[in-house]
């Protein structure tokens, strides 16, 4: 039996099948922290949560902002299946950040409902996931490895 | 003569009505095709949630969760049914908006029925979106909630993601036991159906028929009854597959019942004006008969008037 070598990882947003190719590994941000995903994986579904997803492509690395969802892992294949994603050049940073204020302030401003500011945390996830990434990617391009 | 400008003014007026419809029909054909884009493109993100939520369930493995099941009533219990209508801001779009208001009534009733049968009570709670709907549900008597405000216009799925957590919220907190949706689903080109479906608690069977035929997804996902494992826990994996579900079944309803409502727009529209151009014609027709007529009548008075002078010269 030949090892397996490559993982097929499709990224499938609401908008778009955003990524289909073979990648050499993964890094997905799990529910309870970093997950990385190598070829050959035991079968596997994963909670995904707002964060940085890192592709590894021979020394090639790619960052993609991704907000909650699922995964469903095999030895030879992913699927990320998310409610949204951007790539790190593509990240609007003022209206993430216009984003994060907001979702600040209503997680403490004292009329909010308890379950709004539930929902208000998690769009604070979202935008503080996509600022990071923006900036790794910012660094990224100044010769920093992410 | 009277009657010809009377025509010319109708027609003039018909002229005016046609280039309207016209520009109506132009504007929901745009519309409509890129609402179906952008449904084509949600189609994998939403067929894929289907899927491991029908996979799910034939393994068995999430019976207890709440939100697989339905909650359990005895006699006398009421049943807190929410209805989430999609209708459309504006008319003139044939029988459209119509067509959901009757399958709402209708599906309200039955229920109504059904619950009196098992010696239950039932409680609706309805949540339109678009002005129509709203208006006249409320207007029968239905017990529309007035804080439920969505546009209708070009859904986004940032608005979609809002609806579902209100749905969410409803469902969790117990103030609904059932959640339904109404919109209108594109068959063909050419053929819209109303639709009556469960969104909460999932309902595996109805979903798995959602899935179009056809639709397949070669080798994507897990094989069902593989040995899986779950991280952190079944119990959060289904949590987020089902906020995703959720976010990606309002998003796809929305758009659907958007590019239904473009489209039934457009076929009245286009027809509107077919019968416009009738009209016209019909018009055109009778204001040169008149115009005949006038002329026959003054030839024949100047004939008439010259045969006198001319017998008074003899």
């Amino acid at each position: 039996m030949t090892a397996i070598k490559k993982i097929n990882l499709e990224i499938v947003t609401p908008y778009a099948i955003l990524f289909n190719e073979a990648v050499d590994m993964v890094i997905m941000p799990a529910r309870d922290g970093e997950l990385g995903i190598l070829p050959g994986h035991a079968v596997m579904m994963a909670a995904i949560t707002s964060g940085e997803l890192r592709i590894k492509r021979g020394d090639d690395w790619r960052l993609l902002a991704v907000s909650s969802g699922y995964a469903e892992i095999a030895q030879d294949m992913a699927i990320v299946i998310v409610n949204a994603a951007e790539w790190g050049d593509e990240i609007d940073v003022p209206r993430a950040e216009y984003a994060q204020d907001r979702a600040e302030k209503r997680m403490t401003a004292a009329n909010t409902p308890a379950m709004e500011r539930v929902h208000a945390r998690h769009a604070l996830e979202r935008a503080k996931a996509r600022l990071k990434v923006a900036e790794h990617y910012a660094n990224s391009q100044k010769g920093h490895h992410p | 003569m009277a009657q010809i400008s009377e025509i010319k003014k109708r027609i003039s007026g018909v002229n005016d009505i046609k280039q309207m419809t016209r520009a109506m029909q132009l504007i929901s054909a745009v519309k409509m095709r890129r609402a179906r884009q952008q449904l084509e493109k949600t189609l994998p993100f939403f067929m894929l949630c289907a899927k491991t939520m029908v996979e799910l369930d034939e393994m068995g493995v999430h019976i207890d969760h709440p939100f697989f099941q339905l909650r359990k009533h005895k006699t006398g219990d009421t049943w807190k049914i929410g209805y989430f209508i999609l209708t459309g801001d504006q008319g003139l779009a044939g029988a459209y908006n119509l067509n959901v208001l009757t399958t709402t009534e209708k599906h309200i009733r039955m229920k109504t029925v059904d619950n009196v049968q098992k010696g239950m009570n039932t409680e609706t709670k309805l949540y339109v979106a678009g002005k129509i709907g709203k208006e006249r549900l409320a207007r029968n008597g239905f017990d529309v909630d007035k804080n439920f405000h969505y546009a209708i216009n070009a859904p986004t799925f940032y608005r979609a993601r809002d609806i579902a957590d209100y749905i969410y919220d409803l469902y969790v907190s117990g103030q609904l036991d059932l959640v339904y949706f109404i919109y209108t689903k594109m068959e063909s080109a050419i053929n819209m159906t109303p639709m009556v479906t469960r969104v909460l608690p999932v309902n595996a069977k109805a979903l798995s028929e959602l899935v179009p035929t056809g639709f397949d997804l070669p080798g994507r996902g897990i094989q069902a009854n593989s040995d899986i494992e779950y991280v952190p826990s079944l119990d959060h994996v289904i949590d987020y597959l089902i906020n995703t579900y959720m976010n990606g079944m309002v998003y796809g309803v929305l758009t659907e019942a958007y590019a239904s409502e473009q489209t039934a727009r457009m076929i009245a529209m286009d027809n509107a004006t077919d019968n416009a151009s009738d009209m016209m014609e019909k018009l055109t027709l009778e204001s040169n008969r008149a115009r005949q007529s006038k002329i026959t009548n003054e030839i024949s008075e100047i004939v008439g008037g010259a045969e006198v002078l001319a017998q008074q010269d003899k």
